[in-house]
């Protein structure tokens, strides 16, 4: 009877020391002990979310831990920003991160959950947007449709994909560089966006390489320019809108950013991980599958790339404001 | 002829025992995620997307179809047994579908929706094939006005929803539209209504409003019964639907059928608003309106058919066009892309395995999902048998659960629940909710459309009058709205004719 006590009591107490020793954070040398969660702001199925699951679907290997995508949606993606920032900054809690939230909805509506609350890890790729017209308009280059804009302003019928929206930044980017007035047109996404231009109701649009492809394709679209650095690799003909003679890059990136106050020794291990599977041939490869190139920067770089990008936002944002 | 041969290649494709086993699960989840409340079939396919990556795209397609028109089945299950919508296109499906379970035609109601299901989903597949390049034209001649004058429509049907007072309707139908109004403007993008609270920026979840104000709602004014409610009293009368009951609601199958296809084809909601436009359709034409709302079989016909014809239908944006007309849709063609296939104008052409697989599988999913759910159909009104001192507590912890499930969410419960007590509160007070319901789903979508097609127009409001298609359906509009005087009219004149007024003395 006592021998059988004794032992219950020992269960108990083993478990509780179980339960203590896991609740005590485990020592940065160890990182990672246990697996790491990426927050995702998002809904299921969209872009990032597939990016975030080809990272997840490798990420053991390089991290010797598995990497778990936790759905976070709603707030325009401040709630599951937010709740990073919240946590306990040991990295076993990143954010998933991108343009969209991070930089543009905190800008707008002033979120606190821009650069100064996160430490960068790792940016993972980053897509430009295409500048596509109708595949009967009479502009058959970008510059023609700047020019068409500056000699009629206000007559050029732009749908974009919601207000402050990935077509939408671009384009207000690019009227201020040229110099030139539109018709701004907000649509509830990029199906309808496209949709709107396809059937007559706009002339032009912004939108992404994967879903303008099949359009170019057939020929019911004409793509003009697109808003990277480079040109993309699907559309080699297509010049950017810099070589065009217009000064605007813009991209959306998505990156893993963690929790300001994470230790430094912690980000490092995690950057390097990230390198590592960057490089890895069947994530590159399912990436390509959705339309984009892996183009990694580290913790450095990405935070200067970052904040090059918020000042330039904040001035618009701060332009269009008044 | 050459369409059949296309065709009898595609049930070739879809036949494979890999395929029908595909086509089965499909259907199956999607039955059970449309009996659960909440877990909607986007968040379904969601999860099941990446098992999709390591089997063929045909197998792939077929398997989350057959998951996006299952959940239009599974729907109207806890929408007519507890008032419960499972799906949003089931909201309407409470109004008399509800009402019928309590007078103990639980069995009817869910057999004439199954039946109306499969009739419904089989004449939209044969639409999709026949059709399908057509109504993408046409789906594309649809710009912010002719969307305009659509949701205006549909508003109207707000006056038919409501089995009591017009006015009570009405002002349930403003509430609905500033409730609609909470979250970002869909134009400017500033914030409305949303106290600074972030979860708040994209607005009320519909589902959520629509298990709180009707689930909660309905479990609330229940318990406080002292007697059971007559859904346990009364004998479960003929466990199908009679000879009487199946031919009320055949028209209605065969008009909802083909108002859901037609609409459905328009992205952006189509299955809610066809199901709402069904029910005011049958209500209109019905010769005893009054009945509605109490349990007519029609009421629950029209909007059955109507939400699965248009889950059919809205494919066609996806494989003419290559642009996804809703969030289902969207995942699915997240699952083509992820195989390397982009759908768009040349899809059925340049995968035709793909496209005629797909449209054999709906053929065969229908059958099966009729197979499937007719025999449920004993087990679901079993249910009722229950006692309701053990059912209510189920009914809420399965509400609040699906709450949770939407956005793993807290926040969501809590709105649910507010949401329960409002539904509870307006119920006492003899209000509907269902006006509330249809116009906080047209409201912010036809704010966008009005808004956006006066930007297009430069301010200029002739812009609704002066397009062909936005013109007709405006003048119907004002024909809805003007026919009780119309009739008023017609019938006093009648009068005069058959009885010539004898001057009273």
């Amino acid at each position: 009877m006592t021998m059988r006590a004794g032992r219950t009591w020992m269960l108990v107490f083993g478990t509780l020391l179980a339960a203590l020793a896991a609740a005590v954070p485990a020592p940065a040398q160890e990182f990672p002990a246990k697996p790491v969660d990426l927050v995702l702001p998002f809904g299921p199925g969209g872009s990032h979310d597939l990016t975030a699951r080809a990272v997840a679907s490798v990420a053991h290997q390089y991290l010797g831990q598995p990497l778990l995508v936790v759905l976070r949606p709603g707030g325009g993606g401040a709630v599951g920003s937010q709740q990073v920032i919240r946590a306990r900054p040991d990295g076993y809690t990143l954010l998933f991160g991108g343009t969209g939230p991070n930089t543009i909805f905190a800008l707008v509506q002033k979120a606190p959950i821009g650069p100064d609350q996160f430490v960068p890890v790792a940016r993972i790729n980053h897509s430009p947007a295409v500048f596509a017209v109708r595949g009967d308009a009479p502009w058959k280059t970008f510059r023609e449709a700047v020019e068409y804009m500056k000699k009629h302003p206000g007559k050029l019928n732009f749908a974009n994909t919601g207000p402050w929206g990935a077509a939408d930044f671009p384009m207000r980017l690019i009227a201020q560089a040229a110099g030139v007035e539109y018709n701004n047109i907000p649509y509830d996404g990029g199906g309808p966006a496209l949709l709107a231009v396809l059937g007559g109701h706009a002339d032009a649009t912004f939108g992404f390489a994967p879903q303008l492809m099949p359009q170019i394709a057939a020929g019911k679209m004409r793509a003009l320019a697109v808003t990277g650095a480079r040109r993309l690799g699907i559309l080699p003909a297509v010049p950017t809108v810099k070589e065009e003679g217009y000064d605007v890059t813009f991209t959306m990136w998505r990156a893993a950013l963690a929790p300001k106050g994470t230790p430094q020794a912690v980000v490092d291990k995690l950057e390097a991980a990230f390198r590592k599977l960057s490089e890895d041939r069947s994530f590159k490869a399912l990436v390509k599958q959705l339309g984009d190139d892996v183009d990694f920067q580290g913790s450095k770089e990405f935070a200067e790339t970052w904040r090059h990008e918020w000042d330039t936002a904040a001035r618009l944002v701060a332009g269009a404001k008044k | 002829m050459e369409i059949l041969s296309l065709l009898a290649h595609g049930f070739a494709i879809a036949l494979t025992p890999t395929n029908l086993t595909y086509c089965f699960l499909g259907s199956f989840i999607g039955t059970a995620i449309g009996v659960l409340p909440g877990l909607g079939p986007p968040a379904t396919i969601a999860l099941l997307l990446p098992i999709t990556y390591g089997i063929p795209p045909t197998s792939a397609v077929i398997l989350l179809a057959g998951i996006f028109y299952g959940a239009m089945y599974g729907g109207s299950t806890t929408s007519i047994l507890l008032n419960i919508p499972g799906e949003a296109a089931s909201v309407v499906t409470c109004l008399d579908g509800y009402q019928m379970a309590r007078q103990g035609r639980a069995g009817a109601a869910l057999a004439v929706s199954a039946v109306g299901s499969f009739i419904a989903g089989t004449v939209s597949v044969v639409g999709l094939m026949l059709l399908a390049p057509p109504l993408a034209a046409f789906a594309l001649r649809f710009g912010a006005p002719e969307y305009f004058a659509l949701l205006v429509l549909g508003l109207m049907m707000v006056g038919y929803l409501g089995g009591g007072s017009m006015t009570k309707g009405l002002m349930m139908a403003v509430l609905g539209l500033l409730l609609g109004m909470v979250g970002l403007d869909p134009i400017m993008g500033s914030p409305r209504f949303t106290y600074g609270v972030f979860k708040l920026a994209e607005g009320f979840e519909f589902v959520l409003v629509a298990m709180g104000l009707f689930g909660i709602g309905e479990v609330l004014v229940n318990v406080e019964r002292r007697v059971a409610p007559e859904v346990l009293k009364t004998q479960i009368r003929g466990l199908l639907a009679s000879r009487e009951e199946w031919r009320a609601a055949s028209l209605p199958l065969a008009r909802g059928s083909l108002l859901g296809f037609f609409v459905g084809v328009l992205p952006g909601g189509g299955a809610i608003i066809s199901s709402f436009v069904a029910y005011a359709v049958e209500k209109k034409l019905s010769r005893h309106p009054e009945r509605f709302g109490r349990g007519a079989i029609e009421g629950v016909a029209g909007p059955e058919s109507a939400n699965n014809a248009a889950a059919t239908s809205s494919f066609v944006p996806l494989l003419t066009l290559g642009i996804p007309g809703n969030a289902s849709i969207a995942l699915i063609f997240a699952a083509l892309l992820i195989h390397g296939i982009r759908p768009g104008p040349l899809l059925v052409s340049e995968q035709p395995a793909v496209f005629w697989g797909l449209i054999a599988s709906m053929y065969i999913g229908n059958v099966m999902l009729l197979i499937l759910n007719f025999p449920l159909i004993r087990l679901w009104v079993r249910l009722l048998e229950v006692p309701y001192r053990i059912l209510a507590p189920l009914i809420v912890v399965f509400v609040l659960v699906g709450a949770y499930s939407v956005n793993n969410s807290v926040f969501d419960v809590g709105t649910t629940v507010v949401f329960g007590a409002l539904g509870y509160a307006l119920r006492k007070l003899d209000f509907e909710p269902a006006p509330l319901v249809l116009a906080m789903i047209l409201g912010p979508q036809l704010e966008a459309a009005l808004r956006r097609s006066l930007i297009y127009s430069h301010g200029d409001l002739l812009v609704f009058f002066q397009r062909p298609i936005a013109a007709t359906l405006m003048a119907l509009a004002v024909l809805v709205l003007l026919s009780p005087v119309l009739r008023w009219g017609l019938e006093r004149k009648l009068r005069e004719l058959v009885e010539p007024v004898a001057p009273r003395d």
